[in-house]
């Protein structure tokens, strides 16, 4: 599928890979969160969790489901409060607020 | 259910609706769930902190609703996402039931990880 890419259509492009992305995510998360039920197994495996590479990987998908909520917020604003008149502000908005907390978790947890 | 090839325009209002009411109890959810179960390494990680954690019955009620949407929100976007494409209505079943399945069996899974975790000793 080919989009016209004005500015507020990369909000929607992000949205729909966003969502993408975290479906997966869900999927995978519920899945391994059914391992508690092997206790050895599951604290073997949570040490992977330690390691930077994964810790960056988390902050990654904290930023995802960032954009994706303030976007949804911003959908929502569009759908019910006439949000169309400004969307193109609201993108901004979202982007740079995304931005700032992604950042501001990076500080909190690499700093 | 229609199987035709429409486009984003004209699809079911219900899924429509229920995506912006699920994506905001999602958004409430999420906040909390960072909240108390990503706060440090030992909230989201150590085994003896997240079943006791898990040991209130309203832990576990937020998270069956938690799973329940959070599956049907992020499938139905799947299926929205996929359904803008054209394909053979063969292929547009096929592909449905496939999500279906996925979303049933990992829901059922979540379920039972919820329902059926061992007490704090």
């Amino acid at each position: 599928m080919r989009y016209v890419k004005h500015y507020g259509t990369w909000g929607y492009i992000l949205h729909r890979l966003s969502g993408l992305a975290l479906t997966g995510y869900i999927l995978i998360h519920i899945y391994l969160v059914s391992g508690l039920h092997n206790k050895p197994g599951w604290q073997d495996e949570m040490q992977i969790f330690r390691h930077p590479l994964l810790m960056v990987l988390e902050w990654c998908l904290f930023s995802v489901v960032v954009y994706h909520s303030l976007n949804g917020i911003r959908i929502f604003l569009v759908d019910y409060f006439n949000g169309a008149r400004y969307q193109k502000q609201l993108l901004t908005g979202v982007l740079v607020l995304s931005v700032i907390l992604f950042f501001g978790m990076g500080a909190i947890m690499f700093l | 259910m229609s199987f035709k090839y429409e486009g984003s325009s004209t699809s079911g209002s219900f899924g429509w609706y229920f995506q912006r009411v699920t994506g905001i109890v999602l958004f409430i959810q999420v906040l909390v769930h960072f909240y108390i179960a990503h706060n440090t390494w030992d909230s989201g990680h150590d085994w003896a902190t997240i079943v006791e954690r898990l040991s209130n019955p309203y832990m576990r009620m937020f998270y069956l609703v938690f799973v329940a949407l959070g599956l049907w929100h992020g499938l139905n976007g799947l299926w929205s996402v996929i359904r803008d494409y054209h394909m053979k209505p063969g292929w547009r079943k096929t592909i449905f039931g496939a999500i279906v399945v996925i979303g049933v069996f990992i829901g059922v899974l979540g379920f039972i990880t919820m329902l059926t975790l061992p007490e704090v000793q």
